[in-house]
This record gives C-alpha cells, sequence and structure tokens, in this order.
C-alpha cells in the first residue's frame, strides 16, 4: 500500500526535488545522493503520507533540511566550472560551451553569494516556478516575507548583473 | 510582445509583481537571439534559470531507490517477524508460570480443605466422632475375635507338636 503510493506521489517529485537540489550543491553527484537520501528517509516517514496533506511541500521541505545539514556540516560553497556541463544543449562548438559555462558560472556566482534565504526564494520561484504560499510552506513563513525576500533577492542581482555589466566584474 | 509591454514586465518582475504565467512569458522572450541592446543585459540570467529548469536526474535513478527502499521493507519485515517471535516466547513463558501457579494454588487448597474443620457445631462433632470410634472399636473387636480363634488353633498345634505322637 504505501509502496504504491510512494510510487505513484513521491517518486514522481524526482525532478523538482534534484533541479531545487543541485542548485543548491553545485555537484551532480552530490545532488543525486542528497535525493536519494530524501526518498529514503520520506520512505522511514512512511506513516506520515497520510496526514500529510501537500506531500510535494513536504518533500521540498525535507530537501532543503537535508541540503541545508550538508552544506552546514561541509561549508563547501566553491564552484567548479568542470561540473557546469549540462544535458539539453546541441550543436554547440567549443568556443560556444566555453562562453556559456562562463556566463553561467558568473551568474551562478552572483545568485552563491545572496545571503541564503533569498537564494532559497530564488531557487523555488525562478526554477520550481511556485506560488509565494507554497514557498512559504516549504520555507516556514508567511507569504509576504516571501515576497519581501524575493524582492531584495532580485534586487541584489539586478544590481549585481548593472555593476558586472559596467565594470566587467 | 513588444518592446513597452517586455519593459513594463520587466519593472513588475523586480516589484514582484507579476504572475507566474507573466514570469514564464518573460522567460520565453529572454530565449530569443535579437533581444533589443537594453534587454542584453538580463537575457543571461533568464537564461540560466531557463537552463536550470531543464536539469533532470538520468538514468536508473527511479530503480536504484525503488531497490533501496524494497530492501529497507524487507528487513523491516525481518525484524516485525523476530520481534513477533519475542513476544510470542515472553506470551508463553508468562503463560506457562501462571499455569503452573494455578496449578500449585489448586493443590495446596485441596491439602488445606483435608485438614479444615467439617462442623461448626462441637456437640454434633463430638457425636460424629464417637461414631466413628464406635465403629472403629466394633471393628477392631471383631477382628480380635478372630485373632482369639486363630490363637486356639495355634495352641492347638502346639499340643499336637509337644505330644509323643508327634513323630508318627
Amino acid at each position: 500500500m504505501y509502496l504504491e503510493y510512494f510510487k505513484k506521489e513521491i517518486i514522481p517529485l524526482k525532478q523538482k526535488l534534484y533541479r531545487f537540489v543541485r542548485a543548491y550543491l553545485k555537484n551532480e553527484a552530490s545532488a543525486e545522493d542528497i535525493v536519494q537520501d530524501v526518498f529514503l528517509k520520506l520512505w522511514d516517514n512512511r506513516d506520515e503520507f497520510r496526514k500529510i496533506q501537500n506531500v510535494e511541500a513536504w518533500s521540498m521541505t525535507m530537501a532543503r533540511n537535508m541540503v541545508l545539514d550538508k552544506l552546514r556540516r561541509e561549508r563547501n560553497y566553491s564552484v567548479d566550472p568542470h561540473e557546469m556541463s549540462m544535458n539539453g544543449y546541441n550543436n554547440e562548438t567549443p568556443e560556444m560551451i566555453m562562453e556559456r559555462d562562463e556566463v553561467r558560472t558568473d551568474i551562478r556566482r552572483v545568485i552563491e553569494r545572496l545571503p541564503d534565504k533569498q537564494k532559497e526564494v530564488i531557487l523555488l520561484r525562478e526554477i520550481e516556478g511556485y506560488s509565494y504560499q507554497k514557498i512559504g510552506e516549504i520555507m516556514g513563513i508567511d507569504q509576504n516575507l516571501v515576497k519581501v525576500t524575493l524582492f531584495r533577492a532580485r534586487e541584489n542581482l539586478r544590481k549585481k548583473i548593472l555593476k558586472t555589466e559596467r565594470y566587467g566584474l | 510582445m513588444d518592446y513597452s509591454q517586455v519593459k513594463e514586465l520587466l519593472e513588475k518582475y523586480w516589484m514582484c509583481e507579476t504572475t507566474l504565467e507573466e514570469e514564464k512569458m518573460l522567460s520565453t522572450y529572454f530565449q530569443k537571439d535579437d533581444l533589443p541592446r537594453d534587454f542584453g543585459k538580463y537575457r543571461d540570467l533568464f537564461r540560466y534559470f531557463s537552463a536550470e529548469r531543464k536539469m533532470e536526474l538520468n538514468g536508473n535513478f527511479d530503480e536504484r531507490v525503488l531497490e533501496l527502499v524494497e530492501k529497507k521493507q524487507r528487513s523491516g519485515r525481518h525484524r516485525y517477524l523476530s520481534m513477533m517471535y519475542k513476544v510470542a516466547a515472553a506470551v508463553l513463558l508468562i503463560l506457562s508460570f501462571f499455569v503452573i501457579h494455578e496449578r500449585f494454588i489448586k493443590v495446596k487448597d485441596q491439602a488445606r480443605k483435608v485438614v479444615e474443620d467439617t462442623f461448626d457445631n462441637p456437640e454434633k462433632a463430638l457425636e460424629e466422632t464417637k461414631k466413628v470410634l464406635y465403629f472403629v472399636s466394633e471393628k477392631l473387636n471383631r477382628g480380635k475375635e478372630e485373632v482369639s480363634r486363630l490363637n486356639k488353633f495355634k495352641k492347638a498345634e502346639e499340643v499336637v507338636r509337644n505330644s509323643k505322637y508327634k513323630d508318627i
């Protein structure tokens, strides 16, 4: 019974969890390991399945907490350009790939330098496309605070992008 | 979308007043190659988000996770069974103790009943005791008579044994 529910409702969340975790950890292999751990932890908490109203928010919250725990333990925020290669781009010359990776690294660096809460809100809104309400549920904060945090995050991004463009920083 | 629409939408975006739908429109717009010059600076940001959205887990992730989950389920079942065996053994032990204890109490009660008084009235008890003693005495006397009769035979046997005709 639990296994059926797990296959039907939890496993399909893998891509969302992976994108969120990966955006935090930068390393694909660690992200995959964390997502696997999240799924196993979700399975360990299978008695809660019936009680949980929003499984997706619950799963994302669990993923978020596990990522934050890992980061707190390791404090490993370094960026490895070699890990930036990704799927979805075809017919690109090595120069184009290098340029794209450089741009991606720059943007990633800007996002990484945001305060933790702002970074989280940005990832949940821009990558996962969640509503303010859902972000609030995942982060355990009021949706007005989500909006304020997102405003600050976008403002920071905008300023840094303009600064980079102006001074090449 | 024309230039002014995008500009207006971008302003709303920075103020966090856009809906998710409008943000999708902006994202789609910034995938274009021929963007106006002053929008170019935001292109990389929207493209970065778009590329991140395309990130996917590949390979046999589902199989791996399900295998681990089923393994956990199996070990959970094994733990459950072994716990049940332990509980059953404990219940059996407790039951055995109670059965033995009950038997012991029963035997003890029976033994106690044997030595307990059967009469509340001492006079009646005395009368019954007398009756029993008379009965016993009567039986003993009858036995005594039989024994004295046997004694006569014994005496006769001795007389015969001591007489001069004993060798005949």
